[in-house]
């Protein structure tokens, strides 16, 4: 029978430090933009943070507040899906940012429904996965949750970002395969869903760009493989133990983006080698208890909760990584807990709470 | 495996939950610890590894040898007038990799710089060029960078440019030439100075940020191209242009051009060549109209060209001023060709061939030199070679070698057909018979000197060879004094000085490869004073319409108002005895104690508007003499009361800076000089 246990207080002591740490490196970050004559402002984008940040605690604290099996039911699961969708739909209906349409906008207040899709995604395939436990070992007994997934998928990558689209494909991959989908429909699978990924790839030159300038960033080293070199060379003159907390040098201009998608590098120049790689290990350890979380769980629907929404967040922490890093094409993925961005931080501390949540419960 | 249902919703556990499963959550956590693995070998590599390579790039990148770009360095007339300087002007660029949004910033730029919808256009595919250094607009007004500033867009920047100005404008344009956008020379003397004027571009290590904009102060060294000074005389270029610009207008001719010489220095005291265009904006200017006619264009002098035969003929002895020439009854035949005179004269005096130029007159005397002579007084006078003057686009002019002229070459050279001249070449030329007989190698450069003041070049007058002999030059001289008195040219008569000169009409060959009967370039060279030259003065108008448009009818008052104008502007004293002037200067001692009623001058000739000469205060008040002693840079020094009756120094007198004057007052002394009158109506 489940017990009511404590949380898992090393997955709650990472997701504080990861949490505490983010908010540093983006003070740090953000510092540069603090001068005049940028149209970013650094001070503007710091207590913006905070103001999620509080807010986002706040979720957290109420996530763990009710029995995460509320989730469960069909009625709920589908609710938060089509809420998803909505504002998916919504966010491509309103006026386009940078020739985007990523964010809808309340206000001064800007929200990233494709955020939200990662977290609905993950609840409504732990819901119907669970559902259909037993019956998952044919295309047929997919066809409906892959449907859903396509759709959102296909919301997202309309915005356009293919990134999160593909980020929400390999999500919801894993959790077929947790959910005992036979690797034989994977491998199927593969071969259907790849060529459509070359395609999305190839149907926008500036994708195909990235992926010439993933290849040999220094042929352009001005074009496109700037972002990249830049990002290399933070990451690598900062050296085994860095050039120290504030005193980051590429982030005051070269460095493009290193409040957002490009903040690891600045983790990597200042925080150096340590830093960095604690930074890694602190993930992969929320990975692990996440997962450990979703072993222990008392259920099917729990268990593929906890291990979706802690992937979600770690995998989304290794893809932007390793693009900063150079081991992948730039893509426009933020990475969780650091980067500036309301609508990830907050959902990013609901889905600890939700997974702290699932850890009270064990079998 | 336990079954059972769920207290909260009572729907059955999904229980067995398989080892399987299991398994698949380990295969899970081995994926992502093998993709933290990855991410931990590539941290390593970047910062371990090849920490120091990764070190020295973010150096490189940042700190960066920048080229500063000197200013170039100013045009002076010989008065320290200037004729070209350089201004800051700011200009705009852009790193379309740090913008974000193009089309935004088009907008909002396109909005500052008043763009219409196609330059929009074009602005918007600059801006997603996948480069990180464009130019928007070079040297814009500093109103417009100031609204762009204000915009404050990304990526956006600014850099100050100097910027080459011309504050006369068209004034000495085709001489002085143009710069590029780069500052760099493409024309006149910009182009052939540029080495001078551009100045050393520094090389500086400064610290660059992403947008290529120096980190902090850049101590930028004080580069300035150096200081060039002409040997133009900015009042007597602006004199001679507006007086050829409307003898073009009034004549309907073509183009015209105009050279004022020191005859005794070969300097360069005006050069003109209309129509011409405004430097500061060149381009809008049709191509022909950019060339310096006065050293670029070859022409057939005509008439004028019979100085030359005469001055040859007179160092040859083969003619004297006052023998009868036989003038054939205006046609002579040579080798089979007739060549019909412009009027019929059976017998002319040689002084009067020249003062009525009769073309056949010069014709005999000219056979009587042979063709060896000729050709080497030609060469001698400066023709069939570059003057060498400086500025680029020289040409030669057409001197044939005697061993290629035909039976008629000999006749037609000596009135100036078959060969071809430069207003330069024939204005040099005329100053050997002002000089008393020197080629004087022209120039319009004086010198180069750094922006410090440090000299680099000073040019002095260069007598190239002795060509006649000074009594040979006086006789010359007096053939052409006659030419005005009483020959073709006596509308270049200057008032209170004697003139000396030659009017030349010669026919352009036309379609037909013949000479035109119709079209012609009127010209005319002279000089003044007569007696002792100053200046020489070359106009020359292609073609003028008109019935009466004869070198004598339109290029004499032309000369004539010239001539006038610039010896005012120098102060020359006049040939007539009356109207001389003293320019000496006196200790402020002497002159105490000198009366100088009796000196006066009938009329002031010395202008009141030069701030480099002394003007006449005398007749003034106080009042009305310390303005204008203030507007030419004098400390005043008063005695007495009323109005000012005595000055030290002069009127005339040369200024130098810093100068001081001495003003003595009486009250009576407007009735003891009444010539001060004159003065005020200066005014």
């Amino acid at each position: 029978m489940a017990k009511r246990l404590a949380t898992d207080r090393v997955l709650l002591g990472v997701a504080v430090i990861l949490f505490g740490a983010g908010l540093l490196m983006l003070w740090s970050a953000s510092q540069p933009f603090s001068e005049s004559g940028a149209r970013v402002n650094g001070e503007a984008i710091m207590v913006r943070q905070l103001f999620w940040a509080v807010l986002g605690v706040a979720v957290m604290l109420i996530s763990l507040r009710f029995d995460y099996r509320i989730l469960r039911s069909r009625y709920v699961a589908f609710s938060i899906l089509g809420l998803a969708m909505l504002l998916l739909v919504g966010a491509l209906a309103s006026p386009s940012v940078n020739e985007t349409n990523r964010w809808i906008r309340l206000g001064g207040v800007s929200f990233q429904p494709s955020e939200f899709a990662k977290l609905a995604i993950v609840i409504f395939l732990a819901s119907e996965f669970e559902r259909r436990a037993r019956s998952l070992q044919t295309f047929r007994d997919l066809l409906a949750p892959a449907f859903s997934v396509g759709v959102v998928a296909l919301l997202v990558y309309l915005e356009p970002d293919f990134g999160s689209a593909l980020h929400i494909a390999l999500v919801a991959s894993a959790l077929a395969f947790l959910a005992g989908v036979p690797f034989k429909l994977f491998v199927a699978g593969a071969a259907v869903v790849l060529p459509v990924v070359a395609l999305g790839v190839a149907s926008a030159s500036y994708r195909l760009e990235r992926i010439f300038a993933f290849l040999d960033p220094w042929a352009q080293r001005q074009g496109g493989g700037y972002q990249l070199i830049q990002s290399v060379i933070a990451v690598g003159s900062g050296g085994p133990l860095g050039r120290g907390f504030m005193k980051g040098e590429q982030k005051t201009s070269f460095l493009p983006y290193p409040y957002s998608d490009f903040i690891f590098g600045v983790v990597g120049e200042e925080l150096g080698f340590i830093g960095a790689f604690v930074v890694v290990g602190l993930f992969l350890v929320f990975l692990w208890r996440g997962l450990r979380t979703a072993q222990r769980a008392p259920d099917m629907f729990g268990r593929l909760l906890a291990a979706g929404l802690s992937m979600t967040i770690v995998s989304q922490a290794f893809i932007n990584m390793s693009v900063v890093l150079g081991l992948s094409p730039t893509k426009g993925i933020p990475l969780p807990f650091f980067s500036a961005g309301g609508t990830s931080l907050v959902l990013c501390l609901l889905s600890v709470g939700l997974v702290l949540n699932v850890s009270q419960h064990t079998d | 495996m336990k079954a059972g249902y769920d207290p909260l919703t009572g729907q059955p556990l999904v229980a067995p939950l398989a080892r399987n499963h299991d398994l698949r959550l380990y295969f899970v956590a081995m994926c992502g610890t093998v993709w933290a693995l990855a991410i931990v070998a590539q941290l390593f590599h970047l910062q371990v590894l090849r920490h120091r390579f990764y070190l020295k790039e973010a150096q490189h990148q940042s700190d960066r040898t920048i080229t500063v770009r000197a200013r170039r360095g100013t045009i002076m007339d010989r008065n320290e007038r200037p004729f070209a300087i350089s201004v800051d002007a700011p200009s705009i660029y852009a790193d379309p990799s740090a913008i974000r949004d193009p089309r935004e910033t088009t907008r909002a730029l396109s909005r500052a710089l008043g763009y219409s919808a196609a330059e929009q256009k074009d602005l918007l595919a600059l801006l997603r060029q996948d480069r990180s250094f464009v130019w928007i607009k070079r040297q814009v007004d500093p109103a417009v960078a100031r609204a762009v500033r204000d915009l404050r867009l990304e990526g956006i920047g600014f850099e100050t440019e100097s910027r080459r100005y011309y504050p006369k404008r068209d004034l000495l344009s085709p001489v002085l030439g143009y710069v590029g956008l780069d500052s760099q020379g493409m024309a006149g003397l910009e182009y052939a100075l540029d080495e001078d004027l551009k100045g050393r571009e520094a090389r500086v290590t400064v610290r660059l940020d992403a947008k290529r904009r120096p980190m902090g102060e850049v101590d930028k060294p004080p580069t300035e191209g150096r200081k060039v000074t002409l040997t133009i005389d900015e009042r007597i270029q602006h004199v001679t242009e507006v007086a050829l610009g409307e003898a073009i207008r009034d004549t309907g001719s073509i183009s015209g051009t105009a050279v004022v010489l020191d005859p005794r220095t070969g300097e360069v005291l005006a050069m003109s060549s209309l129509p011409s265009f405004n430097p500061n904006r060149f381009a809008a200017f049709p191509e022909k109209d950019r060339v310096n006619r006065a050293i670029a264009d070859s022409y057939e002098p005509g008439s004028i060209f019979k100085i030359v035969t005469a001055a040859t003929a007179l160092k040859e002895g083969v003619v004297s001023p006052l023998e009868v020439i036989d003038c054939g009854n205006g046609f002579i035949e040579i080798a089979g060709t007739r060549i019909n005179d412009h009027a019929v004269f059976s017998s002319l005096t040689f002084q009067d061939v020249i003062a009525k130029s009769s073309d056949i007159g010069v014709v005999r005397v000219a056979q009587r030199l042979g063709t060896e002579k000729f050709y080497g007084a030609m060469k001698a006078f400066g023709f069939g070679a570059k003057t060498g003057l400086g500025l680029p686009g020289e040409t030669s002019g057409l001197l044939r070698n005697p061993k290629s002229w035909s039976a008629l070459s000999l006749a037609s050279m000596s009135f100036g057909q078959e060969i071809g001249v430069t207003a330069i070449q024939m204005a040099s030329a005329a100053a050997v018979i002002a000089n008393g007989g020197y080629w004087m190698r022209p120039y319009i450069v004086k010198r180069v000197e750094e922006p410090s003041g440090e000299l680099v070049r000073e040019y002095a007058p260069v007598a190239e060879r002795k060509v006649i002999e000074p009594e040979t030059a006086d006789r010359v001289m007096g053939l052409l004094r006659e030419v005005v008195i009483s020959g073709t040219g006596r509308k270049a008569r200057v008032e209170g000085f004697e003139v000396a000169g030659k009017t030349g009409t010669a026919q352009k060959i036309d379609a037909s490869g013949r000479y035109s009967m119709i079209d012609h370039v009127a010209s005319f060279v002279g000089f003044v004073p007569a007696s002792r030259p100053a200046l020489v003065v070359l106009v020359s108008l292609d073609t003028p319409k008109g019935d009466r448009n004869e070198g004598g009818d339109v290029a004499a008052p032309l000369f004539a108002r010239i001539a006038n104008e610039a010896v005012r502007l120098l102060a020359i004293p006049p040939d007539d005895p009356t109207r001389n002037i003293r320019l000496v200067t006196y200790s402020p001692e002497t002159v105490a104690k000198t009366t100088f009623a009796a000196e006066r001058p009938r009329e002031a000739p010395v202008p009141n508007d030069d701030p480099r000469i002394m003007p006449d205060l005398r007749g003034f008040s106080l009042r009305e003499a310390a303005l204008m002693a203030a507007r030419h840079g004098l400390s005043v020094e008063i005695r007495g009361s009323g109005v000012v009756a005595r000055q030290t120094p002069l009127p005339g007198t040369p200024l130098e800076p810093g100068m001081s004057c001495a003003l003595e007052l009486s009250p009576s002394s407007r009735a003891a000089t009444g010539a001060g009158s004159s003065s005020r109506s200066d005014r």
